[in-house]
């Protein structure tokens, strides 16, 4: 291959792949050179993706998985073989391009939620990436006495990436030590057999998740929650919270819960 | 499925929902928003965001007119990306009921305030020019001595499409890989 192969053509909000990790065969994590205007609020997604073969690029929604701070954009995600954006991005390389959209949204955001004591990040599978972003976020730790990430995945290798973002944000320069004290990690298994396995919404619905961890059952007075899973999971767990006198949030009037689904699951 | 912009949208407008649309689906008219049903990624954000409850999923029932309009107005209207001026008198229609009389759609000049503003497509600059409208240059002007239809709404039961009924929310298989 010359030099000039390697060279890859500019492309219209074209961002350069700086790093790549196959976590296993079907989950992959990358980071990206972040475009200079570009701000966004911890916890926000964007439209990512790959010129189409026809011209026209082929987008789809990731969540932020780094903070606003950071230099770099991570982004974790699922393979499909036959996916339409995943079957060419898992193959990226650094040096690439990708396309990022730098208009973000999304309602997983602090400001989205009323003040509180103890948050919650309810995630199944890829779900994860908005709270990779939250907890690395000070405000996080400003703003709850708690932080609780919980991640359920159906296989212990799906779980691996939560646990390099665990171990990542207890050496965290930034916000390290104030996780030391509040950040907990709680991730379960539904079919492999591991430390800890079932569904999120039975360990609620048992108690045993607050038996784990400690906490009084879900009150609307002092608890957040944070959700972002598989509609499935979504609906679930709005229904446990609605039961308990929780109320939906979004950017334009705070509530005690929000929810975003996982848009690649 | 999509969301898409119902009823109560009408002489509200308050346009919070395009603030936070990552794609720009929505489309503006005079008095009303739509959202593109093939452009929507059904991410759901705009649907808390919209201070009269005006955002649905499709696969709501009894919503099929509504999805009809969306559909035919997003060709139609201007993409709106940034929020605009919010009507002053938006909360006092919000929770209004039987407003779907009054929806301008700037396709017949027997509509009130049928002389439309010039709207700019500014960076979109895709809006498609329908019935009811000439392109002039790079913007779009409503045709006020257009004759296109007057949408007419009636109240419709829900229709089970095939006697089962749908259960919450449906993921359309290819909306994401």
């Amino acid at each position: 291959m010359t030099a000039a192969a390697t060279e890859p053509a500019q492309l219209p909000n074209g961002q350069t792949v700086l790093s790549v990790k196959h976590w296993d065969d079907r989950l992959f994590s990358f980071r990206v050179s972040r475009p200079a205007s570009f701000r966004f609020r911890s916890g926000e997604f964007v439209m990512i993706g790959l010129p189409g073969d026809t011209g026209k690029p082929i987008l789809r929604a990731y969540s932020i998985a780094s903070p606003f701070w950071d230099e770099e954009l991570e982004f974790y995600s699922i393979k499909v073989p036959d996916g339409p954006l995943t079957s060419k991005l898992q193959k990226i390389q650094p040096g690439d391009q990708i396309i990022v959209k730098t208009k973000s949204t999304g309602t997983l955001v602090i400001d989205a939620l009323l003040p509180g004591k103890r948050l919650w990040m309810l995630s199944t599978g890829t779900g994860v990436a908005p709270f990779a972003s939250l907890m690395r976020e000070p405000e996080t730790y400003e703003k709850f006495e708690q932080v609780i990430l919980t991640q359920t995945c159906r296989l212990n290798s799906e779980l691996e990436y939560g646990e390099d973002l665990e171990r990542r944000l207890m050496d965290d320069p930034l916000v390290g030590e104030e996780a030391q004290q509040k950040f907990v990690r709680y991730a379960t298994t539904t079919r492999e057999p591991s430390d800890r396995m079932g569904r999120i919404t039975d360990l609620m619905k048992s108690g045993k998740l607050f038996e784990d961890l400690g906490t009084p059952p879900l009150d609307p007075a002092v608890d957040r929650v944070m959700i972002c899973g598989s509609m499935g999971l979504n609906m679930d767990i709005k229904e446990i919270l609605e039961e308990r006198g929780f109320t939906e949030g979004a950017n334009s009037r705070p509530g005690e819960y929000v929810v975003e689904r996982a848009f690649v699951d | 499925m999509t969301y898409i912009v119902t009823e109560n949208c009408i002489n509200c407008k308050f346009q919070d929902c395009v603030e936070v649309c990552p794609v720009d689906c929505f489309y503006e008219g005079e008095n009303f928003l739509v959202i593109h049903p093939d452009e929507c990624i059904d991410c759901g954000v705009c649907e808390p965001e919209c201070p009269a409850d005006a955002i649905k999923p499709d696969t709501e029932k009894g919503l099929g007119d509504w999805l009809a309009i969306n559909t035919k107005y997003a060709e139609i209207w201007p993409n709106i990306t940034e929020i605009g001026t919010v009507p002053a008198d938006a909360e006092d229609w919000n929770g209004k009921p039987d407003k779907a009389s009054l929806l301008i759609t700037g396709e017949s000049p027997a509509e009130p305030h049928a002389q439309k503003p010039v709207y700019d497509p500014g960076e979109a600059g895709e809006a498609t020019p329908g019935p009811g409208y000439e392109v002039d240059g790079a913007r779009i002007r409503a045709d006020t001595t257009g004759d296109g239809d007057v949408v007419v709404l009636e109240p419709r039961a829900p229709v089970a499409e095939d006697g089962t009924e749908i259960d919450g929310l449906r993921i359309k298989s290819d909306a994401q890989d």
